[in-house]
């Protein structure tokens, strides 16, 4: 069943690409049906799986070789299950979106089976059992990431695609180090291992073991010295993609290192907890800054996932329960406000043709529902009640505090200041205040031809309406969720709950 | 059945040297042959684990006549046959000279031979044999211009380097009077003296020069680019699976107990040539020069793997050069299609070529990430066992070779970036797919990658109980 899950994208993907290379164009419609369609049945899967019981655990083999076995074994638990769900269903999401913001767009067909890839080699990391299969799942979906943004991105997307690319390989062939090493030090690969595993193991040989893994996770996570690459790419990403970067791509790091590194290192992740924090408050800071001063609607919420990353950094490495059950709530508020708000940033370069906040405003009244969904993001993200982000960000703060690092609390809670101005002063700036004399500006140099946008094609103020339903309904029931997240969050904290007690447990079992 | 295997490449070419030059496609018919041999004898293996056959060929000096086929040889001589197949079927729509295909199947039964050896001295037979051929065909059908000094050069280090191996086994067997395999590693048991290991060394450099490891890889890039491209096929895929072959059946086989003692520098030569083959090949403008370069790279992978001593490094590595001979061959082969229908190996020239050659690129694509080392195809599981070997042998080397490693994805992914992503410098108006003839031999190559990193079990279970013997 949850092999399925990875199989059927698969093979639909490879299929499409398949008879596209033969010259067999099927069309976006066919496209966008076979992928979603495949995407659907992948999540019936799951559910499926799951139904008969958590943890859900199936094996397959792989490798073997004398005394050397590594399975390719599939699991879902209380950790990864609502990470598995939510890129399913977003890679789902963005699939539909896809068929009217890519409408114009070259090799369609293409596009459609690199997502899917991309949505196979993110399921894969989450339902991964042992470490190479992990690093796998983790190095492969760099491939269709980086031709997705490569083609089909804007202005320098594809020097920018190298840059990931060259990070992403820096920062696997570390975590690579650090696998290894472990592996040759303990002989074992499994993700969930016996206790005591570290016993024979020298201080300093884990604490590099354990630095190596962490650069390789924070390179995925954009944590702050390792975030140049993160701003870049998601910001000349196309829409739909940015939202699965941005929503659930870096969530992966985070999964990473609490289900890799904190569990494997608890005595070394314990000595750190403190400098965790700090680098997490700067990344937070650093975000929330350089958020500020853009001017691209996209590279706001770029610089905003740098910042958030480090609210879930500074969750979990609290080490508190409630710190951790907030950092990873916060994973699945952020991501899905997160996705609401890029959802928006499409409806408007599909709508009004730009992404520039000083060419948009005033334009609540011509887009009323996509206006509603960014504010409802910007609130939940910026951590207002009742949504979303308020639940998860009460949570870990409290976490922080109560693991004893006041001042690391204090200026966490004076970002959280950063982050409601950025993004309400954004959102005054885009739909509310003076109309857009930008717009109509940008529409005359676009019909004289003295400047074509590559991301969408520029509209006079009074032409500009809401985007079409494709677009809009999908972007409605993410904010529905954002609220409901929100508003009961006793519906979807067990899981969090559940998981972080077992992180928890792992940790403590150790000295 | 192994007999023929090795002696039908032998009367065939006499008798098709005779016949018109469209026949020339019957040469095909060895490797084939080979082939079907060899799957039948699978049959056999999978019953008694290895195969041997051996008679007295020189008694006076205790040198025999024998063949061997086990967990070693088998893989590589499916891979070697598969390719010369297949590179022999690409060739037949340019070359249609018989002398070609005659020293073609030469270097064929060279390497059959050298993949088969019990005895030392039939092992230098058989290297040598390998060796002639591939100078007359650069000779003869190299570059015009560069021809004739490509051939010289590659003769010269190659002879030097086969030599060197000769003056090593010629001191091993007057030290232990024999030139058997399996009677040297029973009289060695422990045993050490300088004469041996002097002898260890000399015939591992030998190897080194052929597998092109750093300061002794000169030959390469030239020969590799001025020969005519089918040779460079095989040459980089075949004729270094052979190599690999002996360094890992004498040195770290057959001498495995002389070899440890020098493991450590060698560790350090494979990183060494791994960083240099991967810098070089980063600063290429020709595709087949990259190329050329990138084996370097890879013959300093395949050596660090093999000195890490270990099962899982010792198994990786030949994994590794087992999938760099799949990958490499596709590649050329690619470089080839791409100087024929796009009419430039220049890779600024080739850029944005692959929305005209889909399909070529594609096959370019799949072999350059498995080369570069991506999951989830096979380079990545050589790669990470090669490596895991290294950690298990000794962190400060391991951590040296990965950060080597560095540097072997980039100068793929810059050559990726200009045929995919980036848009074309040049009209490609003239540029179109190749046809379905052209492609056939690419395709068993790009889907043996792929297999072999989904399903690599069947292969390293047969190597397994070899790696495990030469483990110390």
């Amino acid at each position: 069943m949850m092999l399925l899950t990875l199989l059927l994208p698969l093979l639909i993907a490879m299929l499409i690409v398949i008879l596209t290379a033969r010259g067999l164009r099927i069309g976006r419609f066919y496209a966008c049906l076979a992928s979603s369609t495949a995407l659907s049945l992948s999540l019936i899967m799951m559910l499926l799986s799951v139904l008969r019981g958590i943890p859900a655990y199936e094996g397959y083999g792989w490798i073997r070789m004398g005394g050397l076995i590594v399975g390719f074994d599939l699991f879902l638990d209380w950790l990864n299950l609502p990470l598995a769900f939510a890129i399913a269903s977003l890679c789902l999401v963005s699939s539909v979106y896809s068929f009217e913001y890519m409408k114009d767009k070259h090799d369609i067909e293409l596009y459609y089976a690199l997502l899917l890839f991309y949505a196979v080699g993110m399921l894969g990391v989450t339902l991964s059992t042992n470490l190479i299969q992990f690093f796998l799942f983790f190095e492969a979906m760099n491939i269709p990431a980086y031709f997705l943004v490569s083609l089909w991105g804007t202005r320098k997307a594809r020097v920018i695609g190298v840059k990931y690319i060259l990070y992403m390989v820096a920062g696997g062939l570390c975590l690579l180090a650090g696998i290894l090493w472990f592996y040759s030090l303990t002989g074992t690969l499994d993700l969930n291992p016996p206790r005591g595993l570290l016993n024979g193991v020298d201080a300093f040989s884990a604490r590099v073991i354990a630095f190596l893994m962490f650069v390789g996770f924070a390179v995925k996570m954009g944590v702050f010295p390792f975030h140049s690459w993160l701003p870049d790419f998601h910001g000349e990403a196309p829409v739909p993609i940015h939202a699965l970067l941005s929503a659930v791509m870096i969530k992966l790091g985070a999964y990473g290192l609490i289900r890799v590194v904190f569990t494997f290192f608890p005595s070394v992740i314990k000595g750190w907890s403190p400098a965790l924090s700090v680098l997490a408050l700067i990344t937070m800071f650093w975000g929330a800054l350089m958020a500020l001063v853009q001017r691209d609607f996209k590279r706001v919420l770029a610089y905003s996932s740098v910042n958030q990353m480090g609210y879930i950094l500074l969750g979990i490495s609290s080490l508190t329960p409630i710190g951790v059950v907030g950092g990873l709530y916060h994973m699945l508020t952020h991501g899905v406000a997160k996705g609401s708000l890029l959802y928006c940033a499409g409806s408007l370069v599909h709508s009004a043709g730009t992404k520039y906040i000083d060419k948009l405003g005033g334009l609540a009244w011509k887009m009323p529902i996509t206006a509603t969904v960014a504010l409802i993001g910007a609130l939940s993200i910026a951590g207002t009640p009742p949504l979303g982000g308020f639940a998860s960000e009460l949570m870990l703060f409290t976490g922080t505090f109560e693991a004893g690092f006041h001042l690391v609390c204090l200026l966490g809670l004076a970002s959280t200041a950063l982050t409601a101005a950025y993004y309400l002063w954004t959102v005054r700036r885009m739909f509310f205040g003076e109309r857009a004399w930008g717009l109509d500006e940008l529409y005359e140099r676009y019909v004289k031809r003295i400047e074509i946008p590559d991301e969408g094609v520029p509209r006079p103020f009074e032409m500009v309406s809401e985007s079409p339903l494709v677009m809009v309904v999908p972007m409605m029931l993410i904010a529905l969720f954002v609220t409901l997240l929100g508003v009961f969050p006793h519906l979807f904290l067990p899981p969090f709950k559940l998981a972080a007690d077992a992180i928890l447990a792992l940790m403590g079992g150790t000295p | 059945m192994l007999a023929t295997s090795v002696a039908l490449p032998f009367p065939l070419y006499a008798l098709t040297k005779r016949l018109k030059s469209s026949f020339v496609k019957l040469f095909s018919i060895i490797p084939s042959t080979s082939l079907i041999l060899l799957l039948l004898l699978a049959v056999d293996f999978s019953r008694l684990g290895s195969l041997s056959f051996k008679y007295s060929w020189i008694p006076q000096y205790g040198v025999s006549f024998g063949l061997l086929l086990d967990g070693l040889s088998l893989p590589l001589l499916v891979a070697a046959a598969s390719i010369t197949l297949l590179s022999m079927v690409y060739s037949a729509l340019t070359v249609r000279s018989p002398e070609y295909y005659f020293c073609f199947s030469l270097f064929y039964a060279g390497v059959i031979g050298v993949l088969l050896a019990v005895d030392l001295l039939q092992f230098y037979v058989f290297w040598e044999l390998m060796l002639v051929p591939c100078f007359f065909i650069i000779l003869f059908w190299g570059s015009p211009g560069r021809a004739h000094i490509t051939a010289y050069k590659f003769f010269f280090f190659t002879h030097v380097g086969s030599i060197l191996i000769l003056i090593g086994f010629i001191m091993i067997g007057l030290r232990l009077g024999s030139l058997s395999m399996a009677d040297i590693t029973l009289k060695l048991s422990g045993a050490t003296d300088v004469v041996l290991t002097q002898a260890t060394l000399l015939i591992t450099i030998g190897f080194l020069i052929k597998l092109a490891v750093f300061p002794l890889h000169a030959w390469l890039p030239d020969a590799y680019c001025y020969s005519p491209l089918p040779l460079t096929v095989v040459m980089s895929s075949v004729m270094m699976v052979a190599t690999t072959y002996g360094i890992f059946r004498i040195p770290f086989g057959v001498l495995g107990v002389l070899a440890s003692g020098f493991a450590g520098q060698l560790m350090l030569i494979g990183v060494v040539s791994m960083v240099y083959g991967s810098a070089m090949a980063l600063a290429q403008r020709d595709l087949r020069r990259m190329l050329s370069y990138s084996s370097i790279s890879h013959a300093g992978y395949v050596v660090f793997g093999a000195s890490t001593l270990t099962t899982l490094g010792l198994a990786g590595s030949i994994f590794y050069a087992l999938n760099s001979a799949i990958c490499k061959g596709l590649l050329f082969m690619c470089s080839g299609v791409y100087g024929e229908k796009a009419f430039s190996e220049d890779l600024e020239e080739l850029r944005g070529v692959a929305v005209k050659m889909p399909l070529t690129s594609t096959f370019f694509l799949l072999a350059a990430l498995s080369l570069g080392g991506l999951p989830p195809f096979a380079g990545f599981i050589g790669e990470w066992m090669l490596f895991g070997g290294g950690f298990q042998r000794g962190w400060i080397y391991a951590l040296l070779a990965v950060a080597g490693a560095l540097l072997t994805f980039p100068y793929f992914l810059w050559a990726i970036y200009r045929m995919f992503v980036s848009s074309s410098i040049r009209s490609l108006e003239n540029v179109t797919e190749a046809n379905w003839r052209t492609l056939i031999p690419l395709l068993p190559l790009g889907l043996a990658t792929v297999i072999l990193g989904v399903a690599p079990s069947p292969v390293l279970e047969v190597l397994y109980p070899v790696v495990e013997a030469v483990t110390p």
